[in-house]
């Protein structure tokens, strides 16, 4: 194409750790053959049900960041912070929630501001009326979050005790809490 | 007579991976979107958009939307700009269906 001439491409290669399975304030999240793990700060999940709660009887939406690792057993990503979108930046009704490409720039910003050594590397949103299973709309979001180490976060408040719902890559694969989970302030 | 090439790169809606190309000031955003699209030698930079999801252009200087018609020049892209490709996002219950948001 004349008017178009890729010349090079950059990406973060992923940090070389072992993975935090003794940290108490990540929680690990296990796909059922072992083969993706998951960890997230506790106050990652605080954070996205008080966001969930304060926005009822509507969604809440926001962004994920962390970092994608790897040691001698494969890739895994652990999530540290989350940006929770602002009202003026969605559209929202307690059934369905968008953001245009314009807020979703605005909020990526903010959360590149607050977390500068931080990737993006998924999104949440809450479930005001149902369980945290991902909806035929979010299966099509997550589709576009193509790296296979990017996840998704559901917060159900239907059921305290599947509050939180967990999908990693492009293909939405759930992912199960292995330990309890802490007990958050509601 | 053919303007100067300028260059930009251009920062992946999902990713933090970046693809910076040579791009002339009469090149619209919509023929941009299909040079990420085709990619380079490694392969597309984006991948097809599914409906409802479209690539919209930012340029991070002064967050002005590159719309598909708009030429780089007419938008104000210069040499060295961060062009943002972003994304609309968008959730539901699951006792939808809803459908998808119009382009806006």
């Amino acid at each position: 194409m004349g008017h178009f001439r890729p010349k090079s491409r950059s990406s973060i290669g992923l940090l070389w750790r072992e993975r935090p399975s003794n940290n108490p304030k990540l929680v690990p999240f296990t796909s059922v053959d072992n083969s993706f793990e998951v960890y997230i700060q506790e106050n990652v999940l605080q954070l996205t049900l008080d966001a969930s709660l304060s926005a009822m009887p509507k969604e809440a939406i926001g962004l994920l960041a962390g970092r994608v690792c790897q040691d001698a057993y494969g890739s895994y990503t652990v999530v540290i912070a989350a940006e929770v979108a602002h009202n003026d930046e969605v559209e929202a009704t307690a059934s369905e929630i968008y953001i245009s490409s314009n807020s979703y720039s605005q909020l990526r910003s903010r959360l590149e501001t607050n977390h500068p050594i931080l990737e993006t590397i998924g999104w949440f949103h809450s479930h005001t009326t149902s369980p945290s299973i991902p909806s035929n709309e979010d299966l099509i979001e997550q589709s576009t979050w193509t790296d296979r180490n990017n996840v998704a976060l559901i917060v159900s408040l239907v059921s305290e005790r599947a509050r939180f719902g967990l999908f990693l890559g492009p293909e939405a694969i759930p992912l199960f809490c292995r330990v309890s989970l802490p007990k958050l302030e509601q | 007579m053919s303007k100067e090439m300028i260059e930009v790169h251009f920062l992946h809606p999902r990713s933090s991976n970046t693809l910076t190309a040579d791009v002339s000031p009469d090149c619209t955003g919509e023929e941009a979107i299909q040079g990420l699209l085709e990619g380079d030698d490694n392969g597309p930079f984006l991948e097809p958009a599914p409906p409802g999801h479209p690539y919209e252009l930012v340029l991070k200087r002064s967050e002005k939307v590159i719309q598909p018609n708009m030429t780089f020049e007419q938008a104000g892209v210069v040499d060295g700009d961060v062009v943002e490709v972003s994304q609309a996002v968008q959730g539901a219950q699951l006792n939808g269906p809803f459908p998808a948001k119009e382009q806006k």
